[in-house]
This record gives structure tokens, sequence and C-alpha cells, in this order.
């Protein structure tokens, strides 16, 4: 900017304002502090000030806060989750077994994740070094049915190719499967595994 | 005094400002240092003032917060919604009478939209005329559906159902299990099969 754009600018305020202007916008103010210094006036506008932070403070962490809980982020979440989870619980090959079960395990909470690992550990594990079964499963498709709090439920379509000693040409399955999900410290974590 | 008009009122006000500044209410009496009333007094405007900046900051946020609710909740409506009519349209698909097939076939029709719509009118006929022939009786339900993927006016949605048939070649009640992924999309303010494909 040049100076005489500056100058021409003070110019302008003192034609726009000419002295009685002036007075009276300082009239009003000093009207405005004498009526904003008074002790009443004070105390309300400190009484509102607190409520509306209240209300907002309630309405962030009551509501919003619930709301993001069960947003698209979230439903992202449970999504990516349950595509893990499944794909970890039907995978594993027959040299690795036990340690692609206790992976899976990772991703499993509650009395499902009980009955997971001890019906891996005595049946699907002996059977899968006994027959060498090796089965891969890939989620083909995932979508919430619902979404709650810390809770969802989820529909996984899986295909599940799985070869065996007898049968070394992997033989292919489709199912679809209803998932549940409960958040724990931030991970959704499968509670229930059924096909439908 | 005299009959308040605009000037006068003007004028009175004026004389204060040209009256000695010790009268100024921002100013001790002496001229010197502020009294300690003053200061109490500047204290509680300096408070107002933050109270009022304060309250409207709160003021703007608790709205933006509401509004964001409301959406959040209009979301999850359009959801249920969606699902609601996802389900309904494959069920209307996988259940069709070889009685009423015209009827049936209309009935998806209704809860289609766009080239899916115009592809299935376009077959309509010849599936009337087959499903009528072969004494086809299809009965289906849906078994779970859930949101794949949402957009504004659009979603992709997973539908798992089961149907069983049975038709003049001899399959009695044989079961047959769906797994569609059948996209959604806004019609008048409804939600309608815009596409419908096998999840293979």
């Amino acid at each position: 900017m040049s100076i005489s754009e500056e100058e021409r600018g003070s110019e302008f305020e003192s034609a726009e304002f000419p002295r009685p202007a002036a007075l009276r916008s300082a009239r009003v103010l000093r009207r405005l502090s004498r009526s904003l210094s008074g002790r009443r006036v004070s105390i309300s506008a400190v009484v509102v000030a607190v409520a509306l932070s209240a209300l907002t403070g309630c309405l962030y962490f009551g509501v919003h806060r619930g709301d993001q809980r069960t947003g698209d982020d979230a439903a992202a979440a449970v999504r990516q989750a349950v595509t893990d989870g499944t794909t970890a619980l039907l995978t594993y090959k027959s040299d690795t077994v036990d340690a692609d079960l206790q992976a899976a395990n990772t991703f499993l909470t509650g009395e499902f994740g009980v009955y997971y690992q001890s019906f891996t550990r005595d049946v699907v594990a002996p059977a899968a070094k006994e027959q060498h079964i090796t089965t891969t499963a890939t989620v083909v498709g995932a979508a919430t049915m619902t979404l709650e709090d810390d809770r969802a439920v989820a529909l996984v379509m899986v295909n599940q190719a799985t070869s065996t000693a007898i049968n070394p040409q992997p033989n292919s399955t489709s199912t679809s499967i209803r998932v549940e999900v409960e958040r724990q410290d931030g991970r959704w974590l499968i509670s229930k595994f059924d096909p439908v | 005094m005299a009959t308040p008009t605009a000037d006068t009122a003007t004028m009175n006000d004026i004389e204060p400002d040209n009256a000695p500044p010790e009268a100024d209410a921002g100013s001790a009496p002496d001229g010197h240092r502020p009294s300690e009333g003053t200061w109490k007094r500047r204290v509680a405007a300096v408070v107002t003032i933050a109270s009022l900046v304060v309250s409207i900051v709160m003021l703007c946020f608790a709205g933006a917060l509401w509004w964001q609710h409301r959406s959040a909740e209009a979301n999850d409506a359009r959801t249920a919604a969606i699902l609601d009519a996802a389900r309904s349209g494959v069920e209307s698909m996988i259940s069709i009478t070889d009685t009423s097939a015209a009827d049936d076939v209309q009935r998806v029709l209704d809860q289609s939209t766009g080239t899916f719509r115009s592809d299935f009118e376009a077959r309509s006929q010849s599936f009337v005329t087959v499903v009528q022939e072969a004494k086809v009786t299809t009965n289906g339900s849906v078994t779970a559906v859930g949101v794949e993927s949402e957009s504004p006016g659009s979603a992709v949605v997973l539908v798992a159902a089961q149907s069983s048939v049975s038709n003049s070649a001899g399959a009695e009640n044989e079961t047959r299990s769906w797994r569609l992924r059948v996209t959604m999309t806004e019609d008048a303010g409804t939600y309608k099969m815009a596409n419908v494909e096998f999840v293979a």
C-alpha cells in the first residue's frame, strides 16, 4: 500500500465522521460502559456465560460424542474389523495351524472367544495337521447391519477355498455370516459368529 | 427542561464532554489516579464483556453441535429407510408365484429405478410367460441386510436371502441361497433398487 492511499483513508475518516457524530458515539460508548460495569449486570453476564458453557459441554459430551461413536467412521471401522477378523478366523495352513489360530484369537472376545479357542485347539488343529487341511477365506463383502454405542452387527460374505491331503485341489464354498462385534479399548472384537 | 427534541437532546448530551475531564466516569476525581471504585467498575466491565464473548462463542458452538446432531439423526433414519427398502425389494424379487406373476413383477418394478428398472421391464413379459408355463413358485425371505457404503442419494447394500423354489420341472421347495449387492438410489423421496448383482 502506498502512503497516498493511507492519507486518503484518513481524509475519508475525518470526512465521514464529523465531530457531532463522534461525540454521539462516545456518549453511547460511555453509557454502554457504565451499564456494563454495573455489579448486577456483571454477575448476570457471568451466570449466562457459565450456563451456556454448561449446556454446550452437555451437548458435546452427551450428544456429539455419542453421534461420533455411531457415525460413518465407526461404521467403516466395524466393516474393516469384521473383514480382518473373519479372514483370520477362517484361514490357516496345516503346518502353521497353531500359530494361525492363536493369532485369530486376538480378534475375539467373550464367550465366543473361549469357545473358539477350545474348539480350534481340540478339533480344528488336530484335524488340520492330520488331514493336511489348508483353508483360505476371502471376504467379498462386509456391511453394517446395526451400529449402537459399543456394539455392532455386520453381514460378512466369505468365499473359502479348502484343500486336504485327499483333495489337494481347493474346494470352494460361499457363505454369509452374521458377525457381532463389541468395542473394547477402541478395538472392535468379535463376540458372535453365526452363518445365516 | 424544554421539549426533548432531537436537537436539544444532542446538545444536552454533548455538554458533559465539554466539561473538564474530572467529570469523566473513567477517570479519578483528582485527575491523577483512578479511585478504587473506578477500578472495580472497570474490572466489572471487563468481566461483563468477557462473559458476553464467551456466551456468544458457546451459543454458536452449541448451535453447530445441535445442527450436527440433527443431521446425524437424519442420517440414521435414512439408513434405516434404505435397509427397509432393500429388504422389501429383494423379497419381492425372489417371491414370484405363477398365478400372480404379472402383479409380482409389477411390485418389483415399483421398487426399482434407473437401468435396473428398464432392463427388468424390457424382460418382464417373457419372464412372466416362463413363470406361468413352468408353474414356478418361489417364496423368499431376507435373512440379513446391511450397508456396505453410503453416499449422498445412494447406498450399496448387501443382502443375504433364502428362497424355496417349486416348479413343473420337479423342484419341490428347493432352497436357494442368495448373496446380492444392491445399489439403492433416491427416487422421488424414497430409495429404490438401481442395480442388483450377485456377490461372487
